[in-house]
């Protein structure tokens, strides 16, 4: 049993008339609860794949399974309620939203999925307070340092407990020893909530952090 | 530059921001030197080479002092003329009917001259009575061939003109007249042995020639005098159209600053990266103006292009509304004028310049890495909001002391007023702060809170625009207020005053026919009819306007409808009757004349002073209306016939004395009979006709605005892709993203419409107490409609939800993918 399923996947852009491969017939299974690095060269396609794995991109050929789902098979409705309900990202540039506090962008997941504003804030006031930034809720994300941005992104990004965390190059804009400590903390919450992560890095340190780690090179899966 | 070409959507809506304020302020300039061209060429049609002009104040000039005076050796150039607007049938709009004398006409109208002699048999023209010459585009008009005949619609004395001959060399003198002999002139307008004037070229030395040998009765004035009353005609119209000049001029202005702000803005991460790699702040400063003087170039081009096409619509709209109103004009749309061309087109690039000039000191003068930071941006964006807000402030209460308190003319009024309207702009970003403030810490639903945060947040970007709809429709409420003010004074004072049950008078009483004294007699004798007030309509030139002398015999019925201002009223009639004059509140103001002062006025015998036994108020006529009893008016103006009757019937049974009038009146052709209820109502048609203009002025403002909320938008939602991207990513929905920006955009109409309506209503007060004031000397109560109010709120908040439109579902539509990769 997988959690998720890629099969022969084909993806290609169109850049100046130029037709460029980024992925051909890449296959591979991430078992739940696993916490798996994907290793690659800049360029290789590892967000490309995030996209595709999270259905905000498309495929040329071949399917994405998500818990027994067909991913691209869903209308688009549907695959954003899909990812509202059961999967959390993190960014490299943390993309807080800068409109709202770190307490309101944490419980951003939990409003879309309908939780009343104030339930909301009770669960963003703990996750926050689990990965370490308590009592910083009513500040807004251009105030916190690089690292803090993106803890309190993981924080978002498991707040509603997704199934799936789909991360991309988290440590890419933190030094070393922040790196460090954001990795820590994300397989940390991965393990103790089940949680199957995908952590796409081109760092051998975080893949380290991995129980399985995936080389992606020239369009397929190198070896594990 | 490059970065423009290479985002095209940013250049375009720079672009487009220049353009269409240039392109407004163009039209408006062009469309308002139209209707004021048109009111000119009509007086400099006549005018021709004369300097001075005869005229008989109050009455028409014996033909017999002309060839008295040519007779006499030593007569300098002159050139008698019958001339009066005529109606022809099947026609719309009225027409100049010109009588001249070939033989003398050289001199002065050589052109017109030469038309008759070109185009037709000299002799035919002099010789036949009825032969008229057209130019060709009026033949073209009334689709008429030579040999053809026009009726003149004149009733009593309907006459029927063949057309002559027809002048095809494009001669704009002759554009739109009737030229006729002298003789075929007095026959058609009931002259006969009178001229209207005579023309004269003077030298030095011929004043005292002629003021030798002119009677009493006879004046002399210049013609620029005489032009003068004449294009005053048309002021209060013109004043309508340089109120929504001024207007747009702003919003251009508003709209070209928002576009250029935004241009600088949006680049600073490039612009951070040039000063990270070495470029000096002044170096960086030039290299923003410079682009901009480009893109300024490039829009003001544009501009210019595109107001010239609006400007033709707008024109051929005032050409036709002072057809209606005034007479038959053709209006050149394409006439351009250099000084309106270089105003708006200087306008477009200073403003371009100055608009960048704010940002682009900002970046250049902040730290390299700050340069990147939107949030500095915005953060030093909110600490100038109060410094900006106190400035918009204080020139709002500027405006409104120099408009109500410091004394001068019309341009101190619209100074004041523009004042207030850029100082209400000026507060409208403080407005949005405010409303966040107010919001932020209630429980909204989370995209109505993201909104509102988002509105504070990209203050810099979108208050400029918000200000911009803000003064949009602020006009809206300002002129619609002064309208509907005005509309409103004009009914209670019409409906005030025509307190007759019927009216009587000539089919053609507008062109000077006045009634015929017999039957004059026979209504007044009926016993149908209970009371009867006579008019007879004169007028005469003080201070170079042409103001109307009414000589009447006023029921007490009639005189109940009039409004005086000041007095007791038994004591101001009193007055009246000894032989004092009722002057009207306009007249009064322009004058500086009160109750008890001497007014001098020219009559046959000189001039004579008469007593200003009361003022009343009236908006018949902005240049002023005198009236005067019946009995003293014949004493010093004898000529003039009376031209209408107001009947009031006996018992009130006004069908009754409407069939006596029926028996009374067969046989009688060309008399109209009105109640007082369709003279109102054609008054207020005309009234509303005469506005038309302003309502599409108030549309086209509004699209301006819509289009500067709307590049804002575009422009917004183009830097914040990346943003909506990570919604999408985090599981929004495409419908709610686009909720998230329609509701922005509600939002920000709501702001603009709310700030509006205070700042409309303090303009409409300006224009009420100050402008029309000052240009009128009309005074009227404040009267606001709800609907109004309503109907400026929902427009404001309509419009930002239009312009919303595309943005929300450009944005909603757009695939997230490629822009999550964005740094």
């Amino acid at each position: 049993m997988s959690m998720l399923r890629v099969e022969n996947l084909r993806k290609a852009y169109h850049i100046g008339g130029e037709h460029q491969p980024v992925f051909d017939a890449l296959s591979f299974r991430i078992g739940p609860g696993e916490i798996v690095a994907l290793l690659g060269e800049s360029g290789s396609g590892k967000t490309t794949l995030l996209n595709l794995m999270s259905g905000i991109d498309s495929p040329d050929a071949g399917s994405v399974w998500f818990d027994g789902i067909s991913l691209h098979q869903l209308q688009e409705p549907d695959r954003t309620l899909l990812r509202r309900e059961r999967i959390g990202f993190v960014f490299q540039f943390f993309n807080l939203i800068p409109t709202l506090t770190v307490g309101e962008n944490v419980a951003l997941p939990l409003e879309l999925l309908g939780r009343k504003a104030g339930e909301a804030r009770t669960h963003a006031v703990a996750a926050l307070d689990e990965v370490g930034l308590a009592r910083m809720e009513g500040r807004y994300p251009e105030t916190l340092s690089g690292g803090e941005q993106q803890r309190a992104a993981i924080a978002r990004a498991l707040v509603h407990r997704p199934g799936v965390l789909l991360a991309d190059e988290p440590t890419g804009n933190l030094d070393e020893n922040t790196g460090r400590g954001v990795i820590g903390l994300l397989t940390t919450l991965a393990r103790r909530g089940g949680t199957t992560m995908l952590l796409v890095t081109h760092s051998d340190l975080v893949a380290d952090a991995a129980d399985r780690v995936l080389h992606l090179r020239q369009g397929r899966i190198a070896g594990s | 530059m490059r970065h423009l070409l290479r985002h095209r959507w940013q250049g375009f809506l720079a672009l487009t921001g220049i353009a269409l304020g240039v392109a407004v302020i163009l039209a408006v300039e062009l469309a308002n030197q139209a209707s004021r061209a048109a009111f000119q060429l009509a007086a400099a049609r006549l005018q021709g080479e004369a300097t001075h002009r005869l005229i008989q104040p109050g009455g028409a000039l014996s033909e017999a002092l002309y060839v008295q005076l040519k007779r006499e050796p030593g007569c300098p150039p002159m050139a008698p003329v019958v001339t009066d607007w005529v109606r022809l049938s099947g026609q719309a709009g009225r027409y100049r009917l010109v009588g001249v004398d070939l033989f003398a006409e050289a001199p002065f109208r050589g052109q017109l001259a030469a038309v008759a002699q070109q185009s037709a048999m000299m002799r035919d023209f002099i010789i036949e009575p009825g032969a008229l010459v057209l130019d060709a585009g009026t033949a073209g008009e009334l689709d008429v061939r030579v040999g053809d005949r026009l009726m003149i619609d004149y009733p009593d004395r309907g006459l029927s003109l063949r057309l002559l001959g027809i002048d095809s060399t494009g001669n704009a003198r002759s554009r739109d007249l009737l030229i006729v002999d002298v003789a075929t002139a007095q026959e058609v307008l009931g002259m006969p042995g009178r001229l209207t004037h005579i023309d004269l070229i003077l030298d030095a030395g011929d004043e005292s020639w002629l003021a030798k040998r002119l009677p009493v009765d006879v004046e002399l004035v210049t013609v620029t005098e005489q032009a003068a009353g004449m294009t005053r005609m048309s002021a209060a119209f013109e004043m309508n159209l340089t109120a929504m000049s001024l207007l747009a001029l702003l919003v251009g202005t508003f709209l070209i600053f928002n576009a250029m702000n935004f241009s600088v803005l949006q680049r600073r991460t490039l612009l951070g990266r040039l000063r990270a790699v070495g470029l000096t702040p002044r170096e960086l400063f030039r290299l923003m103006l410079g682009e901009a003087l480009i893109i300024g170039m490039a829009g003001t081009l544009a501009g210019l292009l595109l107001g010239i096409l609006l400007s033709q619509g707008l024109t051929r709209l005032v050409a036709a509304t002072i057809s209606e109103l005034y007479y038959h004009t053709s209006v050149n749309a394409l006439h351009l004028d250099g000084l309106a061309l270089l105003k708006a087109g200087g306008l477009g690039i200073a403003a371009t310049l100055l608009a960048t000039l704010i940002p682009a000191r900002l970046a250049a003068n902040t730290p390299p890495l700050t340069t990147m930071s939107r949030v500095v941006l915005e953060q030093a964006a909110h600490g100038r909001l109060w410094r900006v807000s106190g400035i918009g402030l204080m020139l709002l209460v500027t405006g409104l002391v120099v408009a109500l308190v410091v004394p001068g003319g019309v341009i101190t009024g619209f100074t004041g007023l523009f004042l207030l309207v850029i100082g209400s702009a000026m507060v409208t970003p403080v407005a949005i702060h405010g409303l966040h403030r107010l919001l932020v810490s209630r429980p909204l639903p989370l995209l109505w809170r993201m909104g509102v945060r988002d509105l504070d947040r990209h203050l810099s970007r979108l208050g400029i625009a918000v200000a911009a709809l803000m003064v949009a429709l602020s006009a809206g409420v300002g002129v619609g207020v002064m309208v509907d003010s005005m509309r409103g004074a004009v009914n209670t004072w019409l409906s005030e005053l025509l307190t007759a049950d019927v009216y009587l008078a000539s089919a053609a009483h507008e062109d000077g026919a006045v009634l015929d004294p017999k039957v004059i007699r026979e209504v007044s004798a009926s016993p149908a009819v209970r009371a009867v007030s006579r008019y007879r309509q004169g007028g005469v030139q003080l201070s170079g306007r042409q103001v109307g002398l009414i000589g009447a015999h006023l029921s007490t019925s009639s005189r109940r409808g009039f409004a005086l201002l000041s007095g007791d009223e038994a004591a101001v009639w009193e007055g009246f009757d000894r032989g004092g004059l009722l002057i009207s509140e306009p007249l009064a103001y322009h004058l500086g004349l009160e109750r008890g002062d001497l007014l001098a006025l020219p009559t046959a015998a000189g001039p004579v002073g008469f007593t200003v036994s009361g003022i009343f108020r009236d908006y018949a006529s902005e240049h002023g209306r005198i009236f005067m009893e019946e009995t003293a008016y014949r004493e010093h103006w004898s000529g003039a016939g009376v031209s209408s009757l107001a009947l009031f019937a006996t018992g009130g049974d006004v069908a009754g004395m409407r069939r006596a009038l029926g028996d009374l009146l067969t046989g009688h052709q060309g008399l109209v009979i009105t109640s007082a209820g369709a003279i109102l109502e054609e008054s207020m048609a005309v009234f509303d006709r005469t506005f038309r203009v302003t309502g599409v002025l108030r549309i086209l403002l509004l699209i301006v605005a819509f289009i500067g909320v709307f590049g804002a938008l575009m422009a917004l939602q183009l830097e914040r892709s990346k943003e909506y991207a990570v919604l999408r990513a985090l599981g929004m929905m495409r419908a709610q993203i686009a909720a998230l920006i329609g509701g922005e955009s509600l939002v920000m109409g709501l702001v603009a419409a709310c700030i509006a309506v205070p700042s409309g209503l303090l303009m409409a007060w300006l224009l009420i107490e100050s402008v029309q004031r000052r240009a009128f000397g009309w005074t009227m109560s404040f009267e606001v409609q709800p609907w109004l109010i309503l109907q400026v709120i929902l427009v404001g908040m309509g419009a930002a939800v239009l312009a919303a439109l595309y943005p929300a579902w450009r944005s909603s539509a757009r695939d997230p993918a490629p822009r999550l990769r964005e740094d």
